[in-house]
């Protein structure tokens, strides 16, 4: 039997990828369309080994503007599938069918999902499936994906479509368009697939000539077809692009008037509206954002985090746990070399991250209602005027609000950014934000070097927020990423009421996750670590240390730590630490628990905050914190950056340019600091004021010649 | 000629004509915004821009350079 | 130096560690780069459907 091919189209947010995960489960395949960085999903429906669902990018229509639709109409008309799925957002009728006009002139065979069926139900409105049904030509049904309602009877009605072959389309078009889309068509017959005539016809007529299948028309009909096209111009005082888009609407108002009953007819202001009045107020937006933003990190981490995390370590993992191990393991008689590795490897190095757990548990509760309450979508369109001068819109904000929690869907929500450059330029910044496995990090040395101050994870985050935006001045510079930023047209879904059980359940699967991390990346690192710390080499042999300063760690750290001189933190501990944080960031925190002999330093009663204190200088502690920050992120977030690049050219150079912000960025703040502190210049501080002055010519010297507004995107 | 990035915070009026080209302009019109469409403003973003609009039963964010190719009445 | 106890200990702890390398790279084949179950990341084969997962 041969496999049917189920093609889902949609607008973007119409719930189109929430139903293809429905579908399809586990058994998806993700990619890439060759040669962009959109992602390709295809998987098997399941429990059929028959029927592949090929989810498309969401588009809002079949133009040839931006990459995801000219990938949606190549492979509508070039691969056909044997029926569509249209996801359409019920709650945006109108809009929505305005892609479904189109779609339904591929001559295939299409089925219209009517998402957000709950949505509707909410909001009183009423939909009469029957009349939408006659009007469009084609099946229509109701689907809630977030409900999971009515997806298997959709694939079902999705299946019996593709056997039965496509019906007729509905004639959207009337009068003189129609009668010109019927002239065109007349034209183009001997050379496009039947299929396609309609489809194509109207194509030309908007003057689209990448529409038509095959090497395009030869020169005299080409000439013919442009004839028709500039009469009805001519005739309608308008172009055609505007004539067909505008028959489709009055198309679709006509079907809307028959099917859809609007329980707020008029346009008036909701409680949605209100509130926005305050939130994105001229003057109180921005406080109020930084307000909120403080308040989200003063909450978890000062307040929670010097509370919880001294208890939880000193303590639970102190008193509870490692002391009574140690004392198991010593009575056994068990080698010190693994009663070491047991208590200070593995209890030290876990346990030192495991005490931020309630922190962080905090932190992903706060930003999960800012996001379930839609606070996020505000803040792009707070931000896009400030953005605009940095040469970024407002959507690339977004991406780094999530990237608060973690880089890894941060990195992947660029993918609502449309134009290719921005979105590139997105991915590389998106990880200088601290995300939550950045937190401990900041917490730790708030509380050793800087007595809890608030300060400290709000000055982190000022410093994120900083290289984003000095980065996007200095690349828009650059001839790779010069250019206007793309129109900014965009949604502001009403605010509701965050859904505590959404958002405990995604607070704790965060956390869980955070967890999951401690006790398996960064248990690995733990031992490894703990070994190499505790072996060396002595006369040829590999014995057991005294002291880790002789350590087989020790010697590799002070190979490379030349290299962190200038940034002050030139010792083999803060290199060991900032390497194993390329795994995970906790590991930076972790690392010091075992390189610091946590557990016992904890039974000894002396802190290990002492022992940090002890090591670094206030001006030291913030060049380290911000090298790590900044730096290549975790490899998982390589692995995300690597996967939406979708180039090795690209990874390459996102890795090396963060590499480079950090190092510049540690050496300016350590070497000017010294300065400013009285200390007499030397060759770094030189080496500082050079990179100063590069920075700074790189920002403001002037934008490329010939940056004009780009009509293609 | 009236433009829409004219029209103040609460007020509503009807497309008359959609200037411009190309990726902009048909956005635009993709969005719903043809000739005839009432179109009213709901906000404005802190710093004047962009807009926020609510057409055709749902709202939209425009920015004022873009809302200044679309005439209104 | 290497009594029963101490044999059993680093029995143990090697046991521990090949669940959670095993785990990990099970994680990894079924597609979850990070190796993580939480639900931030659309597309993820691991976001739960009603989650507040963002999409594009």
């Amino acid at each position: 039997m041969t496999p049917i091919t189920i093609a889902l189209a949609g607008n973007p947010n119409s719930g189109k990828t929430t139903l293809f995960n429905l579908l399809t489960g586990a058994n998806q395949y993700v990619g890439n369309w060759p040669g962009v960085t959109i992602e390709k999903k295809e998987g098997l429906l399941l429990g059929r080994q028959d029927i592949l669902l090929q989810d498309l990018p969401g588009v809002y229509s079949l133009s040839p503007y931006t990459p995801e639709e000219r990938i949606t109409r190549d492979y509508l008309s070039l691969q056909p599938p044997d029926a569509i799925i249209n996801v359409v957002d019920a709650s945006n009728l109108e809009r929505n069918l305005f892609l479904t006009t189109q779609l339904l002139e591929l001559g295939l065979p299409v089925v219209v999902a009517l998402n957000m069926a709950d949505l509707v139900e909410k909001s009183g409105d009423q939909v009469d499936v029957a009349a939408l049904s006659r009007g469009l030509g084609c099946p229509v049904l109701w689907l809630s994906a977030l409900r999971r309602q009515g997806a298997q009877e959709l694939a079902q009605a999705a299946i019996q479509a593709a056997n039965q072959g496509s019906q007729a389309p509905p004639d959207c078009l009337e009068g003189p368009v129609l009668d010109a889309v019927s002239q065109v068509e007349a034209l183009i017959q001997p050379l496009v697939p039947r299929r396609l005539l309609r489809y194509s016809a109207v194509k030309l007529l908007e003057r689209d000539a990448r529409a038509v299948p095959g090497t395009g028309l030869p020169e005299d009909l080409a000439n013919q077809v442009s004839g028709v096209a500039d009469r009805l111009e001519e005739a309608e005082q308008d172009d055609g692009e505007s004539l067909i888009t505008a028959a489709r609407y009055d198309f679709i108002e006509r079907l809307s008037r028959a099917a859809l009953t609007r329980n707020n007819p008029g346009l008036k202001m909701s409680l949605s509206d209100r509130i926005d009045q305050v939130v994105t107020n001229r003057l109180l937006a921005l406080p109020i954002f930084a307000l909120v933003m403080f308040l989200m990190y003063y909450i978890s981490v000062t307040t929670i985090g010097s509370l919880v995390t001294g208890f939880v370590n000193d303590t639970v993992f102190g008193d509870w746990v490692a002391a009574p191990l140690r004392q198991l393991l010593e009575g056994a008689r068990v080698a010190p070399l693994v009663s070491g590795l047991v208590v200070d490897g593995v209890v030290g190095g876990v346990g030192a991250v495991l005490g931020f757990v309630p922190q962080m548990l905090v932190l992903f509760l706060l930003l999960g209602i800012l996001e379930d309450v839609g606070y996020l979508a505000r803040v792009a369109f707070i931000m896009d005027r400030v953005f605009r001068r940095f040469g970024l819109s407002g959507k690339s904000f977004i991406p780094m609000l999530i990237g608060s929690g973690c880089s890894v869907p941060g990195i992947m929500a660029s993918r609502t950014i449309e134009q290719e450059r921005d979105r590139r330029m997105t991915i590389i910044t998106t990880s200088f934000i601290p995300c939550s496995a950045k937190m401990p990090i900041i917490a730790l040395f708030a509380g050793a070097v800087y007595g809890n101050s608030g300060w400290v994870a709000a000055a982190a985050y000022l410093a994120g927020v900083l290289a984003v935006v000095l980065s996007g001045i200095i690349l828009k510079k650059t001839r790779r990423f010069a250019g206007d930023p793309a129109p900014f047209v965009m949604e502001l879904p009403a605010y509701h009421l965050p859904l505590p059980r959404n958002v405990l359940r995604a607070a704790w699967e965060r956390g869980w996750s955070f967890i999951k991390r401690a006790g398996t990346v960064i248990l690995l690192s733990s031992v490894v670590l703990y070994l190499l710390q505790a072996l060396g080499v002595e006369g040829g042999r590999l014995v057991v240390v005294d002291s880790s300063e002789g350590s087989l760690l020790a010697a590799l750290g002070r190979l490379v730590a030349p290299v962190f001189l200038p940034l002050g933190f030139g010792e083999w501990k803060a290199t060991v630490a900032t390497f194993t944080g390329l795994l995970a960031k906790e590991n930076i925190v972790s690392t010091y628990g075992v390189l610091y002999g946590f557990a016992q330093v904890a039974e000894d009663g002396a802190q290990i905050w002492g022992r940090l204190a002890a090591d670094f200088t206030g001006l030291s502690a913030a060049s380290f914190i911000l090298f790590n920050l900044l730096c290549v992120p975790c490899f998982a977030s390589v692995g995300a950056i690597k996967r939406e690049m979708n180039s090795s050219g690209w990874t390459a150079f996102a890795l090396l340019y963060q590499t480079l912000l950090a190092y510049s960025a540690s050496l300016l703040v350590y070497q000017l600091g010294l300065l400013i502190q009285g200390q007499a210049p030397g060759l770094y501080s030189l080496a500082a004021l050079l990179v100063l002055a590069a920075s700074l010519y790189l920002l403001l010297r002037p934008r490329p010649v010939g940056q004009a507004r780009r009509a293609a995107v | 000629m009236k433009t829409l990035d004219q029209l103040p915070v609460g007020e509503e009026a009807r497309v008359v004509r959609l200037h411009g080209q190309g990726a902009v302009k048909r956005r635009i019109m993709e969005m719903g915004l043809i000739r005839g469409t009432r179109v009213l403003v709901r906000k404005l973003a802190p710093l004047g821009d962009p807009m926020e609009l609510t057409v055709r039963g749902y709202e939209l964010s425009l920015r004022k350079a873009d809302a200044a190719l679309i005439e209104i009445e | 130096m290497i009594n029963l106890p101490t044999l059993l200990t680093l029995l143990a702890l090697a046991a521990l560690l090949a669940l959670v390398i095993r785990a990990q790279v099970r994680a990894r084949r079924a597609g979850r780069g990070c190796g993580m179950a939480c639900s931030s990341c659309p597309g993820c084969p691991s976001t739960k459907v009603d989650g507040q997962a963002p999409s594009a």
